[in-house]
């Protein structure tokens, strides 16, 4: 019952999510060709900004080739971008709502626990979070052949899990946030202006080891189409995601409404 | 079924109930009245656990509601005061939702309350008026099958016929055993419908009792039209009896009990009598003029 409410009020947001990543992901891999004939072009484009991660981004690409490409198309714009934007949207409601709306009453004179309500409707945000990642990595994959390229499905899932991961823990931490707000704005301000911090900084060449995106970045995505799994960084993304997790239970089970 | 003792409430430094105590019995119905902003709604959402109070303990049906709110929960079909509902879902749905964490609760029952206050089941939330979310509200908590039922303004928007028909609804399920703690601004509502009251002021107590204990308080007044014209001389004279009007049409004022009052009009040229004594309304006035605690 939970599951489905949180479902219904959230599908709209899911489904276009998905849509949203599945056709950057179809128009990136019909745009590689282009990118491929005139690589080094772009790369000379790309000195003229005063971005040092957009460089570096566009030497990977030339050394790499369409694996690189794939990476940033599918997991860092896609997971990153999309998928902290999807996160901040999707989590800031999952519990203020109820306060904006003033359905707090009517939800929690139901004889459930706060704990079962919370972690179901987290549940339910992964899954709307995760599941379109998944799919569309999927889908990269299986159009690769179209532009003569071929990547191994296990990467693509495998990077997408990872990326998963990294919006999941975006997604717990607005959890976090909507579970101490009283209006939903608020909690997807509060971290999508971190997230736009956290961005800011990945770009700034002295201070990106201090950026969340150092955990998604191509240093992490390229050795997986070697087979080599980003372990140490899945763990520090669990570790975020179980502690906010922890902290948004804990303060929701003490919140009156 | 309900117990509520020494419960206190303050948000921020202001003091939302102050050690309020008061019970309801099995198959008791017991009003809540109160002013705006007297502590009635934070008092029956600390009762579910919306709520946590600072101090104080609460009981429903055995089941301590401040140490193990879930547990208590499962006893009470619950109606908010707000009646504010998820849009996007259907009658059904909401009704669907509402009373699935009841295990002994009916959706069968639910539809054929839904259906007796007229609230169509695929209508969605969103587009029902104030008085369809009450009566879904109501009918949720009707349909819950559980042994108290809380219900906060239950009666607020509702039509008269409806609010007659609830009300009726309300005296069986008592019958039926049920405890009933609603709270309502409609006085004459509840003087149909509850065996007791309580009455709260800035989170405090004022008095709890009997219906009969405070009608008991109210004025005793009897319009009676003669058919003949009757002198102030020809009228029973008596220490708690005061005569009002002239010619056809009189008022008798008692503070004594109506008994010896319409005994004494024996032998008078009645034409007709009509009770016109004050009710709740009275007594809550004098209550909240004199402010007296408990």
């Amino acid at each position: 019952m939970l599951w489905r409410q949180t479902l219904k009020e959230n599908i709209l947001l899911a489904g276009g999510y998905f849509l949203l990543l599945t056709l950057t992901t179809t128009l990136g891999i019909w745009f590689w060709p282009d990118l491929r004939g005139a690589i080094e072009e772009w790369a000379g484009i790309a000195s003229f900004f005063p971005i040092e991660g957009l460089k570096e981004v566009m030497l990977r690409i030339q050394e790499e080739g369409y694996w690189a490409y794939f990476a940033v198309q599918q997991f860092f714009r896609g997971g990153g971008v999309f998928g902290v934007a999807a996160a901040g949207l999707l989590g800031s409601g999952l519990i203020a709502r109820e306060a904006d709306n003033r359905t707090a009453e009517f939800l929690l004179s139901r004889p459930v626990s706060r704990t079962r309500i919370l972690l179901t409707r987290w549940g339910v945000g992964v899954v709307a979070l995760s599941l379109p990642l998944l799919l569309a990595a999927g889908v990269g994959a299986a159009c690769s052949p179209l532009v003569d390229e071929s990547i191994p499905l296990w990467a693509a899932l495998a990077g997408a899990v990872h990326t998963s991961l990294f919006v999941v823990a975006v997604f717990s931490t607005t959890v976090w946030l909507s579970a101490r707000s009283t209006h939903a704005l608020q909690a997807a301000i509060l971290v999508l202006g971190f997230m736009l911090l956290q961005f800011a900084l990945y770009l700034i060449k002295v201070l990106w080891h201090f950026s969340a995106y150092n955990l998604v970045d191509l240093d992490v995505m390229l050795p997986l189409a070697r087979g080599v799994y980003p372990w140490k960084e899945s763990a520090a993304l669990l570790v975020w995601i179980g502690v906010f997790v922890a902290w948004a239970v804990k303060d929701f089970k003490k919140r009156d409404f | 079924m309900i117990r509520i003792e020494n419960i206190s409430k303050s948000y921020d430094g202001v003091a939302a109930l102050r050690e309020v105590s008061f019970d309801v019995g099995k198959g008791e119905i017991l009003g809540l009245v109160g002013p705006n902003g007297s502590g009635k709604t934070t008092l029956l959402k600390t009762l579910v656990g919306v709520v946590r109070p600072d101090s104080g303990r609460a009981w429903i049906a055995g089941v301590d509601s401040t140490e193990d709110a879930l547990e208590a929960r499962l006893h009470v079909g619950y109606s908010p005061g707000d009646p504010a509902l998820y849009d996007s879902l259907s009658v059904l749905e909401i009704l669907e939702f509402a009373i699935g964490f009841h295990p002994q609760a009916s959706l069968s029952l639910g539809k054929q309350f839904l259906d007796l206050f007229g609230v169509p089941l695929e209508k969605r939330a969103g587009k029902l008026s104030h008085g369809m979310k009450r009566k879904l509200l109501l009918s949720q908590a009707l349909a819950s099958q559980a042994p108290v039922l809380i219900l906060d303004e239950p009666m607020e928007g509702l039509d008269p016929e409806v609010r007659k028909t609830a009300e009726k609804i309300l005296v069986e399920q008592a019958g039926q055993g049920r405890a009933i703690l609603m709270s309502s601004h409609d006085l004459a509502g509840l003087e149909r419908t509850c065996h007791r009251v309580a009455f709260l002021r800035e989170g405090r107590l004022l008095d709890v009792g009997k219906l009969e204990h405070f009608l008991e308080r109210a004025s005793r007044v009897l319009h009676i039209r003669f058919r003949e014209s009757v002198e102030s001389a020809r009228l029973p004279v008596g220490k708690e009896w005061t005569w009002k009007g002239d010619g056809l049409s009189w008022s008798l004022h008692t503070t004594g009990n109506l008994e010896a009052a319409l005994a004494c009009l024996k032998g008078l040229p009645i034409a007709s009598c009509r009770d016109a004594s004050g009710g709740l309304e009275e007594v809550f006035d004098a209550l909240y003029g004199e402010e007296k605690t408990l």
